[in-house]
């Protein structure tokens, strides 16, 4: 199974980046769908990227591509920059703080009581063996009001801003993350659409009772035969003669919440015509459906590896009516819907994966403090030592971000995307790797249900594969970053072809080329930025920047629009991203505590220091064999080999001892 | 139909590890979680349920102390105080605030809000000096109905059912009286999200002790605080149980004896130590030993047989003790503690 999916993911180069055609003239743009094959879990699998032209050099977007010009040159994010070489701070610098006093104050008052209830009353332990939330347990946050997190409060929520919802989530994600796969599943996508595209009244009619939990929802976009490529489902709404209502007809499969679910958010096809050809064209609508519209069934709790106490079941539709005015957003408007509500869902993974590294360190920590062998404490040995320090930095940096892309939101910033899946496979990541060494710490001991670790290694791995598998995450990373720094290279070969009327710009490309060329910076710095006691990290993150804009160009230059078929170069791209922006997100944080005083501030000095130098390694490394000559032949060989097994069906070589 | 004023005591929070200053003036807390006293937030829920029953008309909670005792007044009114009242105390006054200033401002508190009833937790878990529902009583000249574990309202009466060592005691005193609540008269509610929202409404008054007339000065003077003998918390351990089976049960009897006698319903911090054989250590070597046992014997455990045996009694050291709900957290760190040894 395993390898047939690493198969898929080669065969994705051909497949999964789909180029639909556009529709009509230049006007529409050329949309490419990036979806997750296998991992469609709570519906996000729709691993979702839409490039929006992503083909950097294709023939049909160049004109679209100049009219987009000016919007992607002034962009914001630093992701986006940091690919086209460039250093904009406005995102990172200072480490976001979005919050008022007063929302400050109300959020310090509620973390206590969730913390409470999770220390008090739910118990993981039992939850994972009864495979659902103890009956009480829902009551009790019913109660508590963890369901309408971000539903403003005259419509019956909390209201709570992006950063309050992390930082109870990250609450949530260090006791139970089968519990936070229920409340996320309900509120990060479940009606996360009403929220973002429903109209007053489909508010006012389903918000209320959605806060108070009396009635759950779920997210339907996943289907058998429709997991990462999002735009196949084969759902389908026709609209009736009238026109007053859609009949919703298909089956959805791995829905989280979807047996207990009332309200559901589904995407399906409808066939519209399009006005200016008159062709019967199907295109994707979002819709709210109640169960109680009759014909919505579901069926029985899936057995999984973990996150076992939350629901997940299939969901069918047949021949549900579904009234016009439960329409989420425009008809044939519904892909846009999912991908803002998976978009806007995954920092909300990064924080509860930052407290659930908070959780497994404090066990891990408490052990090795107290576990005697050889007559010391096991932390006093370097085998440990190194062990916590790389699990306290990959915590720092998870924390980080998560609160760097919330409060990114927070702000009003629209271009975010590249962050936040930067944050959700980060996140993902690090906490496997230290929950792993958690366990790894506590030897034996760790390997006991009872220490209640084991649960958490298998609640976690699910993390990796939904809300879009890593794997396409970093795709989606790298070809958007190459999106943005296609079109500054379109603009720079427009300038050559006028060369007396661009000469400044010239002037000063040739110039940072022949400096970077040189081995000398070229003028990037984040000085100012970072605390003068971290200049030194702050130099490597300037150096990797500039190395990592000078490659992406080679390679866009070397590949062209093939690009997109390289997925050697565009994961080893998208693991430098990751760093890069780990880099800087850690270096702010840092150098915020070092300029308030915290106590804590040497400690997080020596973190970012740590951090900045390993990272700045492995993205030299990265680049190094993405520049080298002979990792064409590597990645060659590495697709040659896959070939192979997967035409033996299994392991090629015979076994060492013959039989 | 009246009012009935609860004092809420701003504490460093069970969970916390105490330290104590270098210079032995007394423990830092600075930096350290604090929450409302345990027997308190009983008290405030008392209040509450009083409310529901409409035995009472309002619930106003009291707060003594600096700027941030209003975050414990906020929490009561989140469990559903009407409003609250804070009386502001700092600097030396505030380090010197003990019972009998407490309840001087208490006292003439209940006066000035022509209170029925003021319901104090037994004690605060910082001092541990259960005292002031006895001073406030003595101060207003009112009956007290002290460590209280159920309360009933009889007209212009109040039944108490008190614990006292030995059993319980059931008196009948006049309002307006002082109670103060023991660990097992109700299990307090969570203060939810939506409440504390709401809670943000209600008002908090800002009041003097001079207002009050009430003279803060004390008479006592700390000449230093210290940690419990020996800095390392000891090891706790088992006395032998009378007519103790031998080798691996033993600890299973202690562990049923200590279920088994436990009085009344279960304090409701130590609910998980029940439920969750994970979560408690007692709970774990109990299925251990358990398990063990039906192995040497070849079938049911035996622990009925020593049912009728007294409970053992426990060892532990002044540390250990300092807990927020002793009798629900003493032996799961008891037989966390043994587990080294």
């Amino acid at each position: 199974m395993l390898l047939r999916r690493v198969s898929q993911s080669t065969a994705l180069c051909g497949t999964a980046l789909r180029l639909s055609p556009a529709i009509s003239g230049g006007q529409r743009q050329v949309g490419a769908i990036v979806a997750v094959h296998n991992a469609r879990f709570y519906a996000s699998q729709a691993a979702e990227a839409v490039l929006e032209k992503p083909a950097v050099a294709s023939g049909t977007a160049t004109k679209a591509a100049s009219e987009k010009k000016p919007l992607s040159l002034e962009s914001k994010s630093f992701a986006v920059n940091m690919f086209k070489g460039q250093v904009n701070t406005a995102q990172v610098f200072p480490f976001p703080s979005v919050m008022n006093e007063e929302q400050t104050e109300f959020l310090r008052e509620l973390v206590g009581p969730v913390s409470k209830f999770f220390d008090e009353v739910n118990d993981p332990a039992k939850n994972d063996a009864l495979e659902k939330v103890e009956d009480s347990t829902m009551e009790g946050l019913k109660e508590m009001g963890a369901f309408g997190l971000q539903v403003p409060a005259d419509l019956g929520g909390l209201g709570l801003t992006n950063t309050q919802y992390a930082r109870l989530v990250e609450i949530v994600g260090m006791h139970d993350l089968g519990v936070g796969i229920t409340l996320g599943a309900h509120q990060s996508i479940g009606f996360k659409g009403i929220l973002l595209f429903g109209n007053p009244a489909q508010k006012e009619k389903y918000l209320p009772k959605l806060a108070s939990g009396e009635t759950l929802a779920a997210f339907c976009l996943t289907e058998p035969a429709s997991g990462s490529d999002a735009a196949s489902i084969k759902t389908v709404a026709e609209r009736s003669p009238c026109g007053q209502y859609f009949t919703l007809n298909g089956g959805k499969i791995w829905i989280s919440n979807g047996g207990l679910a009332e309200i559901f958010t589904v995407f399906a096809k409808t066939p519209m015509k399009d006005e200016k050809t008159g062709e019967m064209k199907d295109k994707i609508t979002a819709f709210i459906v109640e169960r109680s519209f009759g014909g919505v069934t579901h069926g029985p709790p899936e057995k999984k590896m973990g996150i076992k106490a939350s629901n997940t079941a299939e969901v069918y539709f047949d021949n549900v009516r579904v009234p016009l005015d439960c329409v989420l957003g425009e008809v044939g408007g519904g892909f846009k819907v999912a991908m803002n509500i998976l978009n806007n869902g995954r920092f909300g993974m990064a924080a509860a994966l930052s407290g659930t590294m908070r959780g497994v360190i404090a066990k891990a920590v408490d052990h090795a403090a107290n576990r005697t062998q050889f007559g010391n404490k096991i932390h006093n040995y370097g085998a440990i030592q190194e062990k916590m320090a790389r699990m306290a930095m990959l915590h720092y940096v998870t924390e980080s971000m998560a609160y760097t892309v919330s409060g990114n939101m927070d702000s009003g910033a629209s271009e975010f995307q590249i962050e936040a899946a930067i944050s959700k496979i980060f996140a993902s990541e690090a906490a496997w790797t230290v929950t792993d060494e958690c366990i790894q710490i506590m030897g034996g001991m760790g390997f006991m249900k009872d220490a209640g670790v084991e649960r958490v290694m298998r609640d976690l791995r699910i993390f990796r594969i939904f809300e879009g598998t890593n794997d396409i995450l970093r795709l989606f990373v790298a070809l958007n970053g190459f999106q943005n720094a296609g079109n500054q290279l379109k603009s720079l070969q427009k300038a050559l072809k006028n060369p007396l009327g661009n000469a400044g710009l010239l002037a000063g490309e040739i110039s940072k080329r022949a400096r970077r060329s040189a081995g000398l910076g070229t003028g990037l710095t984040l000085q100012g930025s970072v605390h003068p006691e971290l200049s030194e990290s702050g130099e490597l993150a300037v150096k990797a920047i500039e190395q990592f804009g000078a490659v992406i160009e080679d390679m866009l230059i070397k590949h062209g629009k093939r690009i997109i078929d390289e997925q050697f170069v565009l994961k080893r791209v998208a693991d430098c991203a990751i760093d890069l922006y780990a880099m800087v997100v850690v270096l702010s944080r840092a150098s915020r505590s070092l300029t308030q005083g915290l106590p804590s501030a040497q400690h997080e000095k020596m973190l970012c220091e740590t951090w900045c130098l390993e990272a700045h390694q492995r993205i030299m490394q990265d680049i190094k064999v993405l520049r080298a000559s002979n990792s064409k032949s590597m990645f060659k060989n590495l697709r040659a080999i896959s070939t192979a097994v997967v035409e033996n069906g299994g392991i090629v070589s015979p076994h060492p001892l013959g039989f | 139909m009246a009012r009935v004023l609860v004092g809420v005591k701003r504490v460093i929070d069970y969970a916390v590890k105490i330290r104590v200053k270098p210079d032995r003036s007394g423990v830092v807390t600075d930096g350290v979680k604090h929450s409302m006293n345990p027997f308190c937030e009983i008290a405030v829920e008392e209040a509450v349920k009083l409310k529901e029953k409409k035995v009472i008309k309002e619930v106003v909670a009291v707060s003594c102390g600096p700027q941030q005792v209003q975050e414990t007044i906020r929490t009561a009114l989140a469990m559903g105080a009407d409003r609250g009242i804070h009386v502001e105390v700092s600097g030396k006054d505030y380090e010197a605030l003990g019972p009998l200033q407490v309840s001087k401002i208490m006292a003439a508190l209940a006066k000035k809000e022509e209170a029925k009833m003021v319901i104090l937790g037994k004690q605060a878990i910082d001092d541990d000096c259960n005292q002031t529902g006895q001073m406030t009583a003595a101060l207003l000249d009112w009956p007290q109905g002290t460590f209280a574990s159920e309360v009933t309202v009889e007209g212009e009466k109040v039944k108490v059912v008190r614990e006292i060592d030995g059993g319980l005691e059931t008196i009948k005193i006049n309002l307006p009286a002082v109670l103060t609540a023991d660990l097992r008269l109700n299990t307090p509610r969570y203060a939810t999200l939506p409440n504390i929202m709401k809670a943000k409404k209600k008002k908090i008054a800002n009041v003097k002790p001079g207002d009050l007339g009430v003279d803060l000065t004390s008479r006592v003077e700390v000449l230093q605080q210290g940690a419990p003998e020996g800095t390392e918390r000891r090891t706790g351990g088992w006395t032998e149980p009378r007519n103790s089976p031998p080798g691996p049960l033993k600890c299973a009897v202690f562990c049923y004896h200590f279920f088994r006698s436990a009085p009344g319903p279960r304090p409701p911090s130590c609910s998980r130590a029940h439920s969750s054989r994970s979560a408690c250590g007692v709970g774990f070597r109990l299925n251990t030993a358990l398990k063990n046992n039906a192995r040497q014997t070849g079938g049911r455990p035996q622990t009925c047989q020593a049912e009728s045996s007294r409970p053992p009694n426990l060892i532990l050291d002044n540390h250990t003790a300092r807990t927020r709900r002793p009798d629900a957290l003493i032996p799961a760190r008891g037989t966390r503690d043994s587990q080294e040894g």
